[in-house]
């Protein structure tokens, strides 16, 4: 039977189609029910005796609508939700409204135990619905659903066992209308109660209940047409919007005004209006005059009046008790975080300013955190429905109101949590609950939500990517055919120096002494494209991860550990596949000639630092290996002298490394990192080889060579560092990373040994970020490596832990092998910037993931311990500074107004918190507040590079106040210098109950740059 | 269709004539058999196929788009109308003559007249048809000689409008091509129906229009009822007759194209053809004319109106409209 379907579209170019399609119906659908007989399906998915709910006498199969699933996805992709039908109908809605929903549940589809049918009931004859005169399509589609579940009922009543259907709707229209036909019908939350499952029942979304909806709180967004008018015409900027770390009411985004690029900064709870970090958002911007001119808290003292006040109306109102008590509670952490907060450094401009007029895309996820103690009202062990407030982890995300009947078993625990809705009328998101990741605190709940957070996809590689194993799998060698095309360096003396316990051995080196007085030095790298082919499903995860990710106890490998701990690692004295680079150097460690091939080797030992090292230290050593580590370190210290004369960077950056017990693998202790001589060699080879690589393939590829640049940092970087600097009468001369490293290196204190290494740090924080990106994107001279003081450079050198160094190797191999054949995934353009852009976001993630699994360490190291330690301020915030202990690699803030008590405050719990130092803009330090006359130095005051001494603990009863459970915060307390109301009195009056706050946060500033350039740093962060 | 004819032949028609009988057992003021059928192309926003039974067959299509409004230079009129541009082709395969480029000119008086008498204006006036001597054009209604609210298929004025094209494709010719178009084009323009639209403002003065995607929620084409059709009197002898034959339209001195809406309002008047008529027989044929062609509307309206409400009765029930087509006899 054909039917027609027409519908309109309105092409981009404004004109209208009528686009008329053949719909062909079939009397050959089956129902896919295990126990029919009528139908000749041979594979059925629905089982003979389906769910059982209290709510219904028989079995049944589940028909939802498609709001059930748009709404509801989470609560449908429980375990107990099975043997549903999924009508074509709802499938295409579904499809049309949210293409990630539908891919959540294409997935469950796809699922053989979640018994997930999809019937066609679109084709399908007897279930086809012509639309009526004057219906909606949606009530068209409603229809559909019914004459579908009607077909399923009428067509399963006679088998045996009995089974029903029941439909599944939160529309109580469509339900009366069900029930008038006689069929069975339900909404999800009269059917997920009768299931008696707290846990599913949390995981309802339940937006309309949690919204209070008594007053409008934000203004409206403007409709997507008026938005993109708006950017069109230049009324509204887009951008993405970045939340500050500090203070999540405040943001910014960075986009073209006026033609110059720029930030425009987002201040305060209404400007935001609803915007969530990450999401594409318009901004209009405010009149010059309300424009920040310094970043004090003017702005954040309005919000907390609002804040004040609401809370008191909100009192007045014995209604809406619950929601009284919520905001204040707010009012207080809030006040005190934003305007601890703000960064005070004086601005000479204005910085503009805007606020949301709309979203153009909203980046929700899932987000990982805890349940706020404070807000669960309900007496312990009891299950009514309670609405509490919810923190992520990551600060940047506001509190999310969530519904939930196990509050108190999920106190104390790690939860993650989506977000469903933002209404006008609510302060706060609502979401709901969707999983328990386990006890905060617990190592591996915190590092589950550590890779989470960041992104990392950390789920055992799937059967489809190890299918492309070799099939020898262990027991794969090198045979004879594998030569083809490859040169054999069997016989060569090489060698792998590598961090100790280092598994996936991705560089060796070899060198020849020539006749003619030169070297022949080789770099050979493990040859991973032999075994990752473009385009595979192995090649897609590898490209989709991105890179390895080095926790401090664990591994998140890029490929299947086969590849990277075995077949492509060069271990010592087996046959391996590399790619080499072979230089001839000569005596001053000048290039003559470099070519690259693919080669067979073996290599005789894989070495430490610390074995290479004490080699090189034993006169009695003579083996051919040690002489030639001999000779490459004396290379390595003159191509390293010379790059330094080239201006490249020496920067450091407070790295530790933990050992391990070796069972509970707790941490017991900490060191710095230490740096030896054959570090070093490997390193100046490895920048050696990538050099020479980088020329080699932008020479092949002009256009979508993958390279990695460095950009220079812009002199409002260093603008208070050299301040800062000027007081011991230091210059830093930021021009060129040749004068930055002269004056890094004649900045040295006598009396302060470790100042250098101190404002090496700091200059390091002043850096960009290093990106890939692809030739063809940028102009030459943007191809710059800063750090490195190279014109040009890329990854080659560890391609079994980084993706781009795969594609560097295709990209080397076609450029040596003219007979190569290679698809468009190495020049195209478009492709390869997807890729790079992929590629820094999950850099970046693993440094970030790598530094707070570094955190989640250190504070299980402080676990019930008290240390005081000498520290550095390395930041001055208007109240509040940073400290920096060297010992330990960590930083706190120190608060530097103490913190009014509850008791005293009494009524209003948002006064303002004592300030008993104040920031000084034009000295950029904070001063005690005595009065000054002219010339006078302040009594107490603390300035960058200060020494102090200070004392380390775990502060768990931060926020929402319960022990054990938050946020887990290292505490730095002040004890040097004396500052009365901010310092305390060492360990002794520790428990002291008038205790100043005095916190501390997470670090969150960008690692070194160059340093994990130069180094493979994350690799020397393993244990 | 022949292009001459014998004098044998012209006698017997014309004699035929002055006696009342016609070669195929007509009278003189007798109309052939006519066949209508309304959306037969399901891509358009509206279609009809109309045949009379000696053989004429002419599909009428009418597609809705979006264009930018027709601003007058001089009179600066147009800013709030849409626009209605017709097109007639004749297909080779309808007659030997229509071969090559042998329908140009056909297609072209055709055409023009249409464009004349669906959307008046003033140009319309003053330019002169290539093929037809004396013309002329008149208007009645406040909608103009059309009929149709051109007012109404404006979207946002001074920028965008509904451009209605009306083709007309001439698959078979058996004579009295006008009014089998016009009542062709007036049966689609009937089933025409167009899509919503929402127009948003910007602010700023500026505005988008959505379209809405279903194709259920459609708006007719305003003032459709007031359209005209056209009445064809061909003068043989002294003489006139209407739905001439092919062979009676070789035999024919002078045609006139008498163009008439339902409350017999004359929309149009053309001329054709070298021979001329008296004042008093000009009076009597166009008064004939309007008259004919108001039952003729009648007796149309009342067919596409219960063509139309046999399908809403379908689609209320929920069955398919399952239109003849091509497969009709």
């Amino acid at each position: 039977m054909l039917r027609q379907k027409a519908f309109m579209k309105k092409t981009k170019s404004g004109k209208v189609l009528k686009v008329v399609k053949e719909h062909y119906l079939r009397d050959d659908i089956w129902c896919s029910v295990e126990t029919c007989k009528v139908c000749e399906h041979t594979e059925p998915v629905l089982s003979a005796v389906p769910s059982i709910n209290k709510a219904f006498r028989l079995p049944h199969y589940i028909i939802p609508d498609t709001n059930i699933f748009i709404n509801q996805i989470d609560v449908m992709e429980h375990p107990l939700i099975t043997n549903v039908i999924v009508l074509q109908t709802v499938l295409e809605e579904v499809k049309h409204l949210s293409l990630p929903i539908y891919q959540r549940v294409r997935d469950m589809i796809a699922n053989k135990e979640k018994r997930f049918y999809v019937f066609s009931n679109e084709h399908h004859r007897g279930t086809f619905i012509e639309k009526l005169k004057d219906e909606s399509p949606n009530d068209r589609n409603d229809r559909a659903i019914r004459v579908a579940t009607k077909w399923y009922a009428n067509h399963i009543k006679d088998l045996n066992p009995r089974v029903s259907v029941v439909m599944m709707t939160d529309d109580a229209g469509n339900r009366d209308k069900a029930t008038a036909d006689g069929l069975q019908a339900i909404s999800v939350k009269w059917y997920i109660e009768a299931l008696d499952n707290t846990e599913i029942l949390d995981m309802m979304s339940s937006a309309k209940d949690l919204d209070d909806g008594q007053k409008t709180i934000y203004d409206e967004h403007l409709s997507s047409a008026h938005i993109s008018n708006g950017i069109k015409s230049g009324k509204y900027l887009q951008g993405k919007l970045g939340i500050s770390s500090h203070n999540y009411l405040e943001g910014s985004i960075y986009t073209k005004i006026n033609g110059e690029e720029g930030t425009i900064l987002i201040v305060g709870r209404s400007n935001l209006n609803r915007a969530v970090d990450g999401d594409i958002i318009a901004v209009e911007l405010l009149p010059k005059s309300e424009w920040r001119t310094t970043p004090t808290g003017v702005v954040v003292d309005e919000e907390e009046e609002q804040a004040e006040e609401e809370s008191l109306k909100a009192e007045q109102e014995a209604a809406a008790a619950t929601a009284a008590k919520e905001d204040t509670i707010m009012a207080e952490p809030e006040a005190e975080k934003a305007t601890a907060a703000v960064e005070a450094h004086k601005l000479d401009t204005p910085q503009p300013c805007g606020k949301v007029v709309g979203i153009i895309r909203r980046n929700w996820r899932q987000y990982c955190g805890f349940i706020d103690r404070k807000s669960v009202h309900t007496p312990a062990g009891s299950s009514a429905p309670v609405n509490v407030l919810f923190y992520a982890m990551e600060s940047k995300i506001p509190k999310i109101k969530i519904r939930t009947r196990q509050a108190h078993s999920l106190l104390g625990k790690r939860i993650i949590v989506a977000i469903d809705s933002w209404p006008r009328t609510s302060r706060y998101p609502i979401g709901h609950f969707i999983r328990a990741l386990g006890e905060a605190g617990d190592k591996s709940t915190e590092t589950e939500v550590l890779l989470l957070e960041h992104d990392v996809p950390f789920h055992e590689f799937s059967k489809q990517v190890l299918s492309f194993l070799p099939v020898e799998g262990e027991n794969w060698v090198v045979q004879p055919e594998h030569f083809a095309g490859r040169e054999d360096f069997r016989s060569l003396n090489v060698c792998s120096i590598d961090p100790p316990g280092c598994t996936d051995i991705d560089d060796a080196l070899h060198v020849v002494p020539l006749a003619n007085g030169n070297y022949q030095v080789g770099v050979h790298i493990a040859d991973v494209t032999h075994f990752v082919k473009p385009g595979n499903v192995m090649d897609q995860e590898a490209a989709s991860r991105g890179t390895t990710v080095y926790l401090v106890d664990k591994r998140i490998d890029m490929l299947p550990s086969l590849l990277g701990t075995n077949l492509c690692s060069l271990r010592s004295n087996v046959e391996r596949l590399a790619f080499s680079c072979i230089w001839e150097l000569n005596k001053d460690a000048e290039i003559v000639n470099v070519r690259f091939t693919k080669s067979v080797i073996a290599s005789k030992a894989s070495l430490t630092y610390e074995e290479a090292q004490n080699r090189i230290d034993d006169a009695s050593m003579q083996d051919d290996v040690t002489s030639g580590i001999r000779i490459l370190n004396m290379l390595a210290k003159k191509l390293k002298q010379r790059r330094l004369d080239m201006g490249a960077l020496t920067l450091a950056s407070p790295e530790v490394r933990f050992s391990l017990e070796r069972d509970t693998q707790d941490p017991v202790d900490v060191e710095m990192k230490e740096l030896k001589e054959t570090n070093a060699l490997v390193e100046e080879f490895m920048l050696l080889a990538n050099i020479s690589v980088a020329r080699k393939i932008y020479e092949k590829f002009p256009d979508s060579a993958m390279l990695r640049c460095h950009p220079q940092p812009p002199s409002a970087n260093f603008e208070k560092l050299e301040k800062a600097v000027a007081r011991f009468g230091i210059e830093i001369d930021h021009s060129t990373s040749k004068t930055l490293s002269d004056s890094l290196d004649s900045a040295v204190l006598p009396e302060e040994p470790y100042f250098n290494k101190l404002l090496r740090i700091m200059t390091t924080r002043c850096m960009m970020q290093a990106l890939y990106f692809c030739s063809g994107a940028q102009i030459e001279q943007e191809f710059r490596h800063y750090g490195l003081a190279t014109d040009i450079y890329t990854h080659f050198t560890s391609p079994i832990r980084r993706y781009s160094d795969v594609m560097v190797h295709r990209q080397l191999h076609a450029a040596i092998d003219s007979s190569l054949s290679y698809g468009d995934e190495l020049t195209d353009k478009e492709k390869m910037n997807d890729l790079c852009g992929n590629l820094n976001h999950r850099n970046r993630m693993a440094q970030q993931a790598a530094r707070s699994s570094v955190e989640l360490f250190t504070h299980l190291f402080f676990k019930n311990k008290t240390e005081e330690e000498e520290g550095y301020v390395i930041r001055i915030l208007k109240n509040a500074f940073i400290v920096l202990v060297p010992k330990y690699g960590i930083e706190g803030i120190v608060y530097a107004s103490a913190k009014v008590s509850k008791a005293d405050s009494g009524e209003s719990a948002t006064a303002q918190p004592q300030p008993i130092l104040v920031y000084n803009p034009e000295t950029d330090c904070l001063q005690s507040t005595e009065t000054l006359a002219e010339g006078e130095t302040p009594k107490t005051q603390v300035q960058l590079f200060q020494k102090v001494m200070v004392q380390i603990s775990i502060d768990d009863d931060l926020k929402g106040g319960g022990e054990g459970g938050m946020r887990q915060k290292l505490k730095m307390e002040l004890l040097k210098p004396w500052i009365e109301g901010i310092s305390v009195h060492g360990i002794a009056n520790k428990d002291d109950p008038e205790a100043h706050a005095v916190t501390s946060t997470k670090k969150r500033d960008e690692a070194p740059v160059p340093a994990q350039d130069k180094k493979r740093a994350g690799k020397r962060t393993k244990a | 269709m022949p292009s001459l004819i014998s004098p044998a032949e012209r006698d017997y028609i014309l004699k035929g004539i002055e006696c009342n009988i016609r070669a195929d057992g007509r009278q003189r003021p007798d109309y052939r058999e006519v066949i209508l059928e309304t959306g037969v192309i399901s891509q358009t926003s509206g279609s009809a196929r109309v045949r009379l039974a000696g053989g004429t067959d002419v599909l009428v299509s009418v597609k809705a788009d979006i264009g930018p409004v027709l601003v007058d230079p001089e009179t600066g009129e147009g800013a709030d109308k849409g626009q209605i541009i017709c097109n007639v082709e004749c297909a080779p395969s309808a007659s030997q003559q229509f071969e090559g480029r042998g329908a140009d000119e056909l297609n072209n008086e055709l055409t023009q007249m249409m464009t004349r008498f669906l959307s008046h204006n003033t140009t319309s006036l003053t330019s002169a048809s290539s093929t037809t001597a004396p013309s002329s054009t008149t208007s009645h209604n406040s909608n103009g000689a059309g009929g149709i609210n051109l007012s109404k298929l404006c979207i946002i004025p001074g920028e965008q409008c509904w451009i209605l094209y009306v083709d007309a494709l001439v698959l078979d010719y058996g004579g009295n091509l006008v009014d089998a178009v016009f009542m062709g084009t007036r049966a689609a323009i009937f089933d025409t129906r167009i899509p919503k639209t929402e127009v948003q403002d910007l602010g700023d003065g500026n505005f988008d229009f959505e379209v809405l995607d279903d194709a259920e929620d459609t708006e007719i084409v305003e003032g459709r009822e007031d359209m005209p059709i056209c009445v064809t009197l061909n003068k043989i002898g002294a003489r006139h007759i209407v739905d001439a034959s092919p062979l009676e339209e070789l035999c024919t001195e002078a045609k006139l194209v008498v163009a008439v809406n339902r409350s017999g309002e004359l929309c149009g008047l053309q001329k054709g053809q070298d021979g001329g008529i008296e004042p008093s027989l000009l009076l009597e044929m166009i008064q004939f004319g309007k008259t004919l062609g108001q039952t003729l509307i009648k007796q149309l309206d009342a067919k596409i109106k219960a063509e139309a409400d046999a399908d809403m009765v379908k689609r209320q029930n929920g069955q398919p409209v399952v239109k003849l087509g091509f497969f009709a006899q």
